[in-house]
């Protein structure tokens, strides 16, 4: 059953079509689109993908070609499905127009100047894979230790001054990876501490956790399945993190090697 | 053929022909436990169940009964109904199905026929329940349509529409039949329509009334808008109300204002969104209403289950309406005259001082959406939303499953299209280990917290409490539990695999209680064991 009257007073009620035609703001932005296109990327994806798309949870968007998106349709795509399998959801909350819009904007931040990164890439795996020692702990191209994050794509998530921070001053950020089968960014690899009704401390990094469950990996890698029922005390050590700081163990100019080297894993053989 | 079997095939027949929810039996649900006959378990909104079997002494050997599996998949939110040994459930996008509640086999599918042009402007298009009365079961469409099947076969009595999709009307909420009527609300606000409440012919699907949520101009309450901004006011009905029999009365939660997050085009208080609307339920005129919150621009919808019972509030004993609403405030109302009683937060919010003599919140400055964003609590979302809340008789205590959780609000300009979104702005939920959630019991007459059970993240389960003195709740990170109805002692979990975003039920067969919850893609019906002789441990 139609409302006659209803619909009557509401196509009275829209607005006129664009003068200029239909042109995709995505491919031909005009000052407004990007304008809008800023707004609408720091309300709705900054959480994720970081202010500016400097990265964080979610890569960083500040580059010229984007691996998902190598096309603006494909981009806006992105935008409005998502990316299945990912924790990148689609907007449902956002017009064609608008996605195209968003779409603007992140293309301009890829036209950017790019970062100047000064170190050798070429030094900095030798100094990953012999000093640094990163394959005890992190995974790369299938190579290493899973405990830590994969770096395999660290080069897409995190900016050059982020990967220096996170050697220099490790848990100054939060850890970049949400924990899997939880609704929300809570961030996996945080440092927690339990202390078990016993008496018992056991410290490691949060795998996962619900109402009555936390799952601590300790700096063994053993695996602790704590019932909260049987844990006196959490607490949640923002700020810590179990990977070492690099600061006294490398030079300056061997740092600028290994952010360069970070830097430039894409995901790509 | 054996007497016994004989017998067993007689009782079959006898429940079969029994299957007639009648208007009588409605009004006293309550005394009929066995069943869970309406969206909250009775008209009242209390999803309470007065089953005693499962205890706190007990509750620890609960264990899955059976599993159902939703063919569907998508957000499964689905409150169900039992009637006499059969459960009548929705799928997302709105299917139904008919199941044996002793076996959890289908008896019947009804499959929607939807549009490939379908608009879920807002929202997913899910569905929260049916509604049964005499022998047909109603149930809404995400293309606002509203369909009567019969009880029996699931086979189609009438179709209505209710409205237009392509304007971005739907229907996601359980009807709440009645009398001689079906009562469904709408979505849409956030494409910017304008929200009405509809009274159907439970027989013919004839229309009885409406009610605009928007007042037009000429209208009480049309002082509260500005220009023809009523005319795209929203107002939304998504969530099903209560109905007070002896009153005559039907309480209904109303939505958000339109365009979302920004109120410039909409100057005044605009009514009646975000407010509580009791209207006569014989004609659909308005004898009262309530704002929570005038002219909102955060999304904080009325739509939570207004809670009916009788309370002693300033020393007097009365009928109230309590709602714990989106904004993150209490609030107690005579159930007659509408007159605000009392109300607090039952969350920490940062929005408002408090709520003067009238209930009109005191707002703190710099709350509105900008251009470069607002720091707020609650988030959208608010302090809870569409999970139901629960109100114990036996332990006089209203639980809530409360949301703690802020956001950044973002306003942009806006105009409208029909069928696009209407909105004026965004949000930027505050995420990470800041969120969080539980499960709070208030002191019904003020508000007051009496306890509180602390949840991983902000949750989107509803609550049922016992008469066995249990509350049961969900969580996202798929945990269903019991916790004591006195203290909030967690008392059993089980964890289901899927994120839980539905609401309890309670009920009996075989002698025994179940408890039920989708969970996942999945409906997990629990009981005690049955152990030799049949006798369930009490």
């Amino acid at each position: 059953m139609r409302i006659p009257l209803l619909l009557t007073t509401l196509c009275l009620a829209a607005p006129p079509l664009p003068a200029q035609g239909p042109t995709d703001p995505a491919t031909s932005p005009s000052a407004e689109d990007l304008s809008a296109g800023e707004r609408l990327f720091e309300s709705q994806c900054s959480r994720c993908h970081g202010v500016g798309g400097t990265g964080g949870v979610g890569p960083a968007l500040t580059r010229p070609r984007l691996r998902r998106a190598p096309t603006d349709a494909a981009l806006v795509q992105v935008i409005l499905g998502g990316v299945p399998g990912t924790a990148m959801l689609g907007f449902w909350n956002l017009s064609e127009n608008e996605a195209q819009q968003v779409a603007a904007y992140i293309r301009s931040l890829g036209r950017r100047p790019a970062e100047v990164i000064p170190g050798s890439a070429q030094s900095g795996e030798g100094l990953y894979r012999e000093r640094g020692r990163c394959g005890d702990c992190h995974i790369l191209q299938g190579q290493g230790a899973g405990w830590a994050p994969d770096l395999t794509e660290v080069g897409l998530r995190l900016s050059a001054s982020q990967l220096r921070q996170s050697l220099v001053q490790p848990g100054a950020e939060q850890p970049i990876i949400p924990l899997p089968s939880v609704h929300g960014p809570y961030p996996a690899y945080l440092m927690v501490e339990a202390t078990l009704r016993t008496g018992r401390v056991i410290k490691g990094t949060r795998v996962t956790e619900d109402d009555f469950t936390l799952v601590l990996r300790d700096a063994d890698g053993r695996l602790h399945s704590l019932d909260k029922a049987g844990v006196r005390r959490i607490r949640k050590l923002f700020g810590e993190s179990p990977m070492p700081s690099y600061a006294g163990v490398f030079t300056d100019a061997e740092l600028d090697d290994l952010v360069a080297y970070l830097a430039s894993l894409r995901g790509e053989p | 053929m054996s007497t016994r079997l004989l017998a067993a095939l007689m009782l079959v027949a006898t429940t079969g022909l029994s299957a007639q929810v009648t208007d009588a039996r409605l009004r006293s649900a309550r005394t009929e436990p066995s069943n869970w006959l309406t969206y909250s378990g009775d008209l009242g909104g209390q999803r309470y169940s007065p089953l005693s079997q499962i205890t706190p002494g007990n509750v620890r050997s609960l264990r899955p009964a059976w599993i159902y599996q939703a063919l569907e998949p998508g957000p499964f939110q689905t409150s169900p109904i039992v009637v006499d040994g059969v459960m009548y459930l929705t799928e997302f996008r709105g299917h139904v199905v008919a199941l044996d509640v002793r076996s959890g086999r289908v008896l019947w599918r009804y499959q929607q026929a939807l549009p490939p042009t379908l608009l879920a402007l807002g929202f997913a298009p899910t569905n929260r329940g049916v509604a049964v009365l005499d022998s047909t079961v109603y149930v809404g469409a995400p293309d606002a349509r509203l369909i009567a099947l019969d009880a029996r076969s699931g086979a189609v009595r009438w179709i209505v529409q209710v409205a237009d999709n392509a304007l971005g009307y739907a229907i996601t909420g359980a009807p709440l039949a009645f009398g001689d009527v079906v009562v469904v609300g709408v979505s849409g606000a956030e494409a910017g329509i304008r929200g009405f409440l509809d009274a159907y012919d439970a027989r013919t699907g004839a229309l009885r009334w409406r009610f605009h949520t928007i007042p037009a101009p000429g209208e009480p309450g049309s002082e509260t808008w500005g220009g023809d901004s009523w005319k795209t006011g929203g107002g939304s009905t998504w969530l099903t109300g209560s109905y007070d029999p002896s009153l005559g009365l039907l309480y209904w939660g109303v939505g958000n204002p339109g365009p979302l997050w920004n109120g410039d085009s909409r100057p005044g208080d605009n009514l009646y969104t975000c407010s509580l609307i009791a209207l006569d339920a014989a004609t659909g005129t308005l004898r009262w209403h309530f704002q929570y919150t005038p002219h909102d621009t955060h999304d904080w919808d009325a739509a939570q289950v207004p809670v009916l019972f009788d309370a002693r509030v300033g020393g007097v004993q009365r009928p109230v309406v309590a709602m714990a609403n989106r904004n993150g405030f209490y609030y107690v109302l005579d159930r007659k005259t509408g007159a605000f009683l009392t109300g607090r937060p039952y969350i920490e919010q940062d929005w408002a001082e408090g709520l003067d003599a009238t209930g009109r919140p005191i707002l703190r400055p710099n709350i509105e959406p900008t251009d470069s964003g607002t720091a707020l609590t609650p988030n959208l979302h608010g302090g809870t939303n569409w999970l139901s809340p629960s109100y114990s008789p036996a332990t006089s205590l209203f639980y809530v499953a409360a949301r703690q959780m802020g956001s950044r609000y973002y306003k942009y300009p806006v105009s409208y299209t029909p069928g696009r979104y209407f909105l004026g702005g965004g949000e930027s939920e505050f995420g990470g280990d800041s969120a969080q959630g539980a499960v709070k019991a208030l002191d019904p007459a003020t508000g007051r917290e009496r306890w509180s059970f602390p949840l991983f993240s902000p949750p989107w389960a509803g609550l049922l409490s016992t008469g066995g003195g249990l509350v049961f709740g969900g969580s996202n990170e798929g945990q269903f539990f019991a916790l004591d109805a006195r203290t909030g002692r967690p008392l059993w979990h089980f964890q289901t695999g899927g994120m839980i975003n539905a609401n309890p039920i309670a009920f009996s067969e075989g002698g025994r209680q179940h408890v039920a919850v989708a969970a996942g893609n999945a409906l997990v019906v629990f009981a005690l064991p049955e152990v030799a002789g049949g006798v369930t441990p009490r």
